[in-house]
């Protein structure tokens, strides 16, 4: 065989490799992920856990290797306590910035950060069903690291020559081979909703979205997505979304183009004071709900019914008009929350003590 | 089998202080031993001193049970190195062979932790969880590297279980010996303050859209929402006026925050601006209060509140129009500023990096910006003198005025009357030229 030949062959075996492997295991590679800090979580295929790092302005790829188990609860109670202990310090200095379950192995990740200040440090937490909580290190693991673009211009410096934007990430999510990051700039009044193929490539770092949101059809507004989850409406994947502004909008994802400008369709007014924390699909009795945590109540639980044919609440909010919502008072304090199973969320409940406990509890 | 460890054990490479303090090995209940024991490294930069006392974790009746066990002595120090600042405890006096035995089978942190936990001892910290670490033995002593530094203030404890260890001699010995650190809080406290807020003026349209609280030195996140509060000047708190993100919106240094007033109740024709109206409202007057108990890492608070009073005067719906802005140029052969005056308030932060001022050959001209006269001003001042020729000033179409309405759009726009101005392209310019002698 010619040297050509053979090098050609070379190259056709190692495509023939690849793409029989899993497809997450592409791309990743092992070494030590540099986070700087540790915010919004999310799984993909096959044990793979994406974790936004808003300081280092990057989405980490890790193949957590957590790929067996049955989901069973998970009950620590005490879990900021116990975590601030294994961390050398106290509750209050620990900060549990997300939660997310394996859904391959029913496992639950928190991200950490340990300390309060600007050089708080990073950590990932992972806790079994028999509530063991170890820490889950970064050191030789396989992962991808993808850079998000951050200041607009490179030369915006203050006069100590720093560069004081940032762009913080309220959530993040994956949706059919895209990993979707919702943020908000600490300047600028951004709107910018990024997707990002994976496995991450050089080439492509994902373009952004501009997201806009129209009051009764009438006042339009830039409006950066605070929390958001994937939900099919008729068969066509769409992220339900919360804005900033409080409504709850859906959008197909065939519409989310890199440089689109994109205006999500009003499904609920999700009202004052409750600021969306953080939110799940699940299916109940034939019907799907949508369970959304927020700051000052109880749990929301939302009908999905006629999500399909809501054209958009464009007509004066008399508090009945959108997809109709119950409020679960016995849920109070929920931060963070994630689907185990088809019956059952883990929560993170703070109490008024400040006092965090892991609970998992059945989908109302 | 324990041995006895001599009292002057020391590290002769090390620089240190030995200190006395006086250990209580919880034996049978009855008897303490005594024993000088805490050496410590000091490093002659830091002046790290620790304070240990000991607390025998069983009680007294539990004690009891045990009998003829022999005294035992272990020395358990913590070491900060002089050269890297590495902290770590050592646990020393064990028989070498049978630890060395037992290091051979490669145990992890949890057969560690098992029988050498340390863990923190503040009375608020859950002092049953053994702190993350690394084990190692090093000259036949067991050293444990703490996996973050050790924090100022709080106690750690190190709780030696023989009668869990398997290395030691295969007795049942219930012999646990403890030792607790304290690390002192450093002596450089000095509290953290408000420099300053923008906008600075004290008249602010009703749709003010954010405020920048810049502190002197870097402040705690989680509890910003807790520490700002806004006022009406009746003296009524106002009821949820701020978006509240987890995340919190701080600059890298965390020495800046940014505080967004909820724009659901700044939009039009939204449920929390029809059922509760919006945060401010003209003709009246409020104060952003900064609480004093906002703390800083270095776990003091705000040397003391802050407040910024203003007047409200009517929302602002129109765009920065760059054509009604007033360009002074420089002269030729001086570094005398160039300077922009704006018909109104712009947002001080995006001042400070959404101007370029570039030459003929597009390079962005060197030199410092200042922001003055409540942000309705701006001035260059180059690094090397201005030449005669044509410059410019790029500004992208991002910046904003003090209500989030920016060069390229509004804040909201009207569907139904659409006058507004939507520029199209992210920049725009002003050309300027610097006049020859």
């Amino acid at each position: 065989m010619r040297r050509s030949q053979f090098v050609v062959a070379l190259f056709l075996i190692c495509i023939v490799a690849v793409s029989i492997g899993p497809a997450t295991a592409a791309n990743l590679s092992e070494g030590t992920p540099d986070l700087k800090s540790a915010g919004p979580l999310a799984f993909g295929p096959d044990g793979v856990l994406f974790v936004a790092d808003p300081q280092g302005a990057a989405i980490f790829a890790i193949d957590t290797g957590d790929n067996s188990g049955t989901p069973s609860r998970i009950d620590v109670e005490g879990v900021g306590a116990k975590v601030a202990a294994m961390l050398g310090t106290t509750e209050r200095e620990v900060m549990i910035n997300d939660l997310a379950v394996n859904p391959s192995s029913g496992n639950v990740y928190l991200s950490v950060s340990r300390g309060r200040g600007p050089d708080a440090k990073p950590v990932l937490i992972r806790i079994d069903s028999d509530g063991n909580t170890s820490e889950f290190e970064l050191a030789n693991v396989k992962f991808a690291k993808a850079a998000l673009p951050n200041a607009p211009d490179p030369s915006a410096k203050d006069r100590r020559n720093r560069s004081l934007r940032t762009q913080s990430i309220t959530d993040l999510g994956y949706v059919d081979g895209q990993v979707f990051i919702a943020g908000l700039s600490n300047e600028e009044f951004a709107s910018t909703l990024r997707s990002i193929p994976f496995p991450f490539s050089d080439v492509n770092k994902g373009a952004g979205v501009r997201i806009f949101h129209g009051a009764h059809g009438r006042f339009e507004t830039g409006s950066p997505v605070r929390t958001f989850t994937q939900y099919k409406i008729a068969g066509e994947p769409h992220l339900l979304a919360a804005y900033t502004c409080t409504p709850l909008v859906k959008f197909p994802v065939s519409a989310l183009k890199p440089g689109e400008k994109v205006q999500g369709t009003t499904i609920a007014e999700l009202g004052n004071r409750n600021n969306p924390l953080d939110m799940v699909v699940y299916e109940q009795g034939g019907k799907d709900y949508v369970l959304i945590a927020n700051t000052s109540r109880g749990v929301m639980k939302v009908t999905t019914d006629n999500i399909e044919g809501i054209e958009g609440i464009t007509e004066k909010i008399g508090g009945t008009a959108g997809l109709k919502y119950e409020t679960i008072d016995s849920l109070q304090g929920v931060t963070q929350l994630d689907r185990l199973d088809d019956k059952n969320a883990v929560i993170l409940v703070q109490n008024d003590s400040g006092e965090q406990n892991l609970q998992t509890i059945a989908l109302p | 089998m324990l041995t006895r460890l001599p009292q002057s054990a020391k590290q002769t490479s090390r620089l240190y202080r030995q200190e006395s303090a006086n250990c209580h090995t919880a034996i049978d209940g009855r008897r303490f031993v005594k024993s000088a024991l805490a050496g410590f490294v000091l490093l002659a930069t830091f002046s790290l001193s620790v304070f240990a006392d000991d607390r025998p974790l069983r009680s007294q009746d539990e004690s009891r049970e045990q009998s003829g066990i022999e005294s035992t002595i272990l020395a358990i120090e913590l070491i900060r190195s002089e050269l890297d600042g590495d902290e770590y405890f050592e646990i020393k006096g064990f028989d070498p062979p049978p630890l060395a035995r037992f290091a051979a089978t490669n145990p992890g942190f949890q057969a560690w932790s098992h029988f050498v936990p340390v863990v923190v001892a503040d009375g608020k910290a859950n002092s049953s969880v053994p702190m993350l670490g690394k084990y190692t033995i090093i000259e036949g002593m067991i050293r444990f590297n703490p996996r973050f530094p050790l924090q100022e203030g709080l106690s750690y404890r190190v709780q030696f279980d023989a009668a869990k260890a398997p290395f030691v001699g295969g007795t049942r010995e219930r012999q646990l010996v403890t030792k607790t650190f304290t690390i002192p809080k450093s002596s450089n406290r000095e509290p953290v303050r408000v420099r300053r807020i923008f906008p600075s003026s004290d008249t602010l349209p009703e749709n003010t859209l954010k405020f920048y609280i810049h502190f002197s030195g870097p402040m705690n996140r989680g509890e910003a929402y807790k520490r700002v509060h806004l006022i009406h000047s009746s003296g009524r708190e106002i009821d949820s006026p701020f978006l509240e993100l987890g995340e919190e919106l701080w600059d890298p240094s965390g020495t800046r925050f940014t505080l967004f007033l909820d724009p659901g109740r700044i939009k039009r024709g939204l449920q929390p601006r029809e059922l509760f109206g919006p945060p401010l409202v003209e003709g009246d007057s409020y104060t952003l209060l900064v609480d004093k108990e906002w703390t800083a890492p270095n776990g003091s608070q705000l040397r003391e509140s802050y407040r910024k009073s203003f007047r409200v005067f009517a929302p602002d719906d129109i765009q920065p129009a760059i054509d009604n802005w007033k360009v002074q140029t420089p002269s030729a052969g001086t570094t005398e500023p160039l300077q922009i005056r704006f018909e109104e308030s712009l947002d001080e932060a995006l001042l400070q990096r959404m101007l370029v001022v570039r030459s003929a050959d597009g390079r962005p001209v060197r030199g410092t910006i200042k922001v003055s006269d409540h942000e309705k001003s701006w001035d260059f001042e180059p690094e090397a003198d201005w030449q005669p020729g044509p410059y410019q000033v790029d500004i992208n179409a991002a910046l904003e005025d003090v209500s989030g309405n920016s060069i390229g759009r509004p804040f909201e726009v009207d569907l139904f009357r659409k006058v507004e101005r939507e520029v199209k392209s992210d920049w725009v310019s002003i050309p300027f030229e610097i006049n020859g002698n």
